[in-house]
């Protein structure tokens, strides 16, 4: 009976699985910092307001960057992507 | 003689009656350095409601807080004042494909009649019929608008630099953007044919 040869990872593969992991975790970590906002990023955000006289309701705009969910499938894809190749990349022991 | 007094009298009091009704006839200048008369929008897409805001709004509206029937006047939005949450989006919008702001640079709302009046009380609630302009296309659109009167309410909000009355015009209404030329059925399925447009706007008519 022989022994199955063993498969390890390279270098190479370690990287692509640390690369993935950063594009997973670095955006939804800001992503949830900035609000977790549930829809398109924004690159300015409403403040609502109201005139103490007429009461007319409202908006400023305040100059803010809000990541959206696009930015998101797109790190979690190439996160994905990184982790898929990873496998490509192992040796065979020796 | 008695005649010549009574006439004179009455002739009189018909003068100042008609300086009085005279008087509430006022034209207000919906030009607002304050950055409170806005005009917001909302459409429908598939993640999530584009929603925006015009703030380039002027215009005269000339009003009667006794006779509101007669009110007319003009009010126009600058275009390029469209203003959404994202660049990208905001760039397609006044773009040519949408609404063109370069070649069209003003929405406007002329009115022509008023009806259904009711007193609330603190103004009216009407229909108000007028030709909508928006991309160059003009078309007859009666919405409901509620005029509220602030006599002597200028000088509050101007922090005493002048005297006179406020009127805030509010409406809400729905048109369709295939209606103006805007991409006619093309994009449904990204972003919705009607738009909901909301109005809240006050002029001002200082003391002659």
């Amino acid at each position: 009976m022989s022994d199955p040869q063993r498969i390890r990872s390279s270098p190479f593969s370690l990287i692509l699985r640390i690369l993935a992991l950063v594009l997973i975790l670095a955006p939804t970590v800001f992503w949830i910092f900035t609000g977790g906002h549930v829809g398109f990023s924004k690159d300015r955000v409403e403040i609502p307001q109201v005139d103490p006289i007429t009461q007319i309701e409202y908006v400023d705009y305040e100059e803010r960057f809000v990541l959206g969910v696009e930015y998101l499938a797109l790190a979690y894809g190439l996160g994905v992507t990184s982790f898929g190749l990873s496998f490509v990349f192992r040796q065979k022991a020796k | 003689m008695q005649t010549v007094k009574t006439l004179l009298l009455a002739s009189a009091s018909l003068c100042i009656c008609s300086l009085s009704l005279q008087a509430e006839v006022k034209s207000y200048d919906f030009e607002d350095p304050k950055g409170v008369n806005n005009v917001s929008f909302l459409l429908d897409a598939p993640l999530e409601s584009i929603s925006g805001n015009a703030k380039g709004v002027s215009g005269i509206v000339t009003f009667d807080s006794t006779n509101p029937e007669a009110v007319s006047g003009t009010i126009t939005i600058e275009t390029a004042s469209l203003t959404a949450t994202n660049n990208k989006l905001q760039e397609h919008m006044l773009g040519k494909g949408w609404l063109d702001a370069a070649s069209y640079p003003e929405i406007s709302f002329v009115a022509k009649s008023v009806s259904k009046v009711e007193e609330l009380k603190d103004g009216f609630k009407a229909q108000l019929t007028g030709d909508f302009t928006l991309k160059g296309v003009a078309k007859e659109l009666t919405v409901p608008v509620t005029f509220t009167y602030l006599p002597r309410m200028l000088g509050k909000r101007s922090n005493g630099a002048m005297e006179g009355d406020l009127l805030v015009l509010r409406s809400t209404f729905t048109i369709n953007r295939s209606d103006y030329g805007i991409k006619p059925g093309q994009n449904s399925d990204k972003v919705a044919e009607e738009v909901e447009l909301r109005l809240a706007i006050a002029g001002a008519a200082p003391d002659a």
